[in-house]
């Protein structure tokens, strides 16, 4: 039991750090640098994307495992996971426009926004490749999606800054934000062979 | 091949079937007004209204938190369309724009000290309250520039904030984003302005800058829509009394008309591309310039004897029919004439070239 617990939270560390989906794995790049002006914008579409990652990593599971297996039709499984991924997010947006006004008010564009993003048929499809179990799944589909909040919120912190910053006429605009997003995932780098 | 099909198109319906049991079981009511409210504003979300977008203000305006007038940047169009929806009857909401009441660039108000740090008002104003004299003046680094979406900001060479008003929707978002708090809303008919914010006595002001309000008292006793408050004149935009006098009273020229105050490039219109044929045409206008020096003269008074000769023509002929007045008569109506034809030419050229220019 103790030797379970010990793996998830290292599934969930490496998730979240050494293989950090936007700045190690390069997945959800288009969030990353199209929601990363306020910070608070930032935290939303990252709360947002947990709810959805999460999710998403434990009914592509079901649909892989009962569905595309049996049948033997895995390489179905981008247009299917699509589909379960698309119909998610709209099912959550209802359920949650109609459970908690105050909740979708907060994520407001972002819910729909989700539903193009890679990072969510990444993780859903890493799962697969990876043959998690189905509680290796959830914890690996929140670690991910964690480590890409992280990664949206202190880039939306750095580029708050940048603003301010007196940054040369040539680095100016989408140049520097693509630095500082480079130097972000150098620094990502030195997490890695903290777990194996 | 089949099992494919068939398990694909299984789970595209059973989301399909999912998806519509669960938009019937969650369904929410939202009021038709409220969309058609949403879709008649601007769907721009500068959150000028103080609500969480254009949706927010909808929401608001049907549950009568908000007026229909509330939408700034829609204007006269937007409010004619919410009347309609909301079936109520339109009250006049006067068009805003926003204002920098402050008149000194670097060439009219003296400035403390070189100021080499970051490039915005916030950042300056930490160092000693900026490096402008006057603590109230335009620091012209450019933050209400950067809170402007609709580019109705221009910053001068001489660092002076100047808010085109043709540009400026009234959002207000520039307001806030001053950090000497010097940018307010006027109405955008009004063109008379104070251009001046600084609460200092008019000695204090006049050391530091010279085009400040020194708090002269001289507008207020000519005209009555003018006040003083705190050494600073004030207009008061809901007394009618828009003549330009406190613009010729002022001695600092504080008070001005705003489009002479700042007559920049925005007040005519299409520049550039007339620019190119603007090198030929000044070329004759310099030419008519310098050929015309004798009939300079004769051009000022000529719209008067243009609008002259027609009648002396009239005169001419009824003299000619009634009697042959002295020769004097015709003579003094043919000169007009043949002067008219050669300034006639002259002034059209000139016409050309000014308009060229401008």
């Amino acid at each position: 039991m103790g030797d379970v617990i010990t793996q998830l939270s290292l599934l969930l560390v490496s998730a979240v750090f050494v293989n950090n989906f936007v700045l190690a794995r390069f997945l959800g790049v288009c969030p990353f640098l199209g929601v990363s002006k306020k910070v608070e914008t930032a935290v939303g579409m990252s709360m947002a994307t947990m709810f959805v990652m999460t999710l998403a990593s434990v009914s592509t599971w079901v649909v892989q495992k009962f569905i595309l297996v049996p049948f033997q039709i895995e390489y179905l499984q981008t247009i299917a996971f699509i589909l379960i991924i698309a119909s998610l997010v709209q099912f959550v947006e209802m359920v949650v426009q109609k459970t908690s006004p105050v909740l979708y008010q907060a994520l407001g564009i972002f819910l729909p926004l989700i539903t193009t993003n890679c990072a969510v048929l990444g993780v859903a499809i890493l799962n697969i490749q990876k043959d998690y179990s189905f509680l290796s799944t959830t914890i690996h589909g929140f670690g991910a999606a964690l480590g890409f909040a992280l990664a949206l919120v202190i880039f939306a912190g750095l580029r708050e800054r940048t603003e301010l910053a007196d940054v040369p006429k040539s680095f100016q605009g989408v140049a520097i934000t693509l630095i500082t997003s480079g130097l972000l995932s150098l620094a990502f780098m030195g997490f890695s062979g903290l777990v194996k | 091949m089949i099992e494919a099909i068939l398990s694909l198109s299984g789970l595209g319906l059973i989301a399909g079937i999912g998806l519509g049991i669960a938009s019937k079981v969650f369904h929410v009511y939202v009021d038709p007004k409220v969309e058609a409210v949403e879709g008649a504003l601007l769907g721009t979300n500068c959150g000028a209204c103080g609500f969480p977008g254009c949706s927010g203000l909808a929401n608001a305006i049907i549950a009568g938190e908000a007026a229909i007038t509330d939408c700034l940047p829609g204007g006269e169009d937007v409010v004619n369309d919410l009347c309609r929806i909301m079936g109520v009857e339109a009250t006049a909401a006067e068009k805003e724009v926003a204002i920098v009441l402050c008149k000194a660039g670097d060439r009219e108000a003296k400035t403390k000290f070189d100021y080499m740090g970051v490039k915005d008002c916030w950042a300056a104003m930490q160092v000693g309250g900026g490096f402008k004299s006057c603590s109230y003046g335009c620091l012209g680094l450019g933050s209400c520039y950067k809170a402007c979406e609709y580019d109705a900001i221009e910053i001068t060479e001489d660092r002076l904030a100047i808010i085109i008003p043709e540009k400026c929707t009234g959002c207000t978002m520039c307001v806030p984003a001053c950090p000497v708090n010097i940018i307010k809303m006027v109405p955008a008919s009004q063109k008379v302005h104070v251009l001046c914010s600084s609460f200092d006595k008019g000695p204090a002001t006049k050391k530091v800058c010279s085009v400040g309000c020194i708090g002269c008292t001289l507008c207020t006793k000519k005209t009555s829509n003018m006040s003083m408050e705190n050494n600073l004149a004030i207009v008061d935009y809901s007394v009618l009394d828009n003549t330009h006098d406190p613009v010729d009273i002022c001695p600092t020229g504080t008070i001005s008309d705003f489009e002479q105050a700042h007559p920049l490039k925005r007040f005519k219109p299409e520049k550039k591309k007339k620019a190119k044929k603007a090198k030929p045409a000044a070329k004759v206008k310099k030419e008519g310039v310098t050929a015309k020096p004798d009939s300079d003269k004769k051009v000022v008074p000529k719209p008067t004897e243009g609008q002259e000769t027609p009648k002396s023509k009239v005169e001419k002929e009824k003299s000619g029919n009634e009697a042959e007045k002295p020769a004097k008569d015709n003579k003094e109506a043919v000169k007009p004439e043949g002067s008219e034809k050669v300034e006639g030419s002259v002034s059209e050229k000139k016409e050309e070239g000014t308009k060229d220019v401008s």
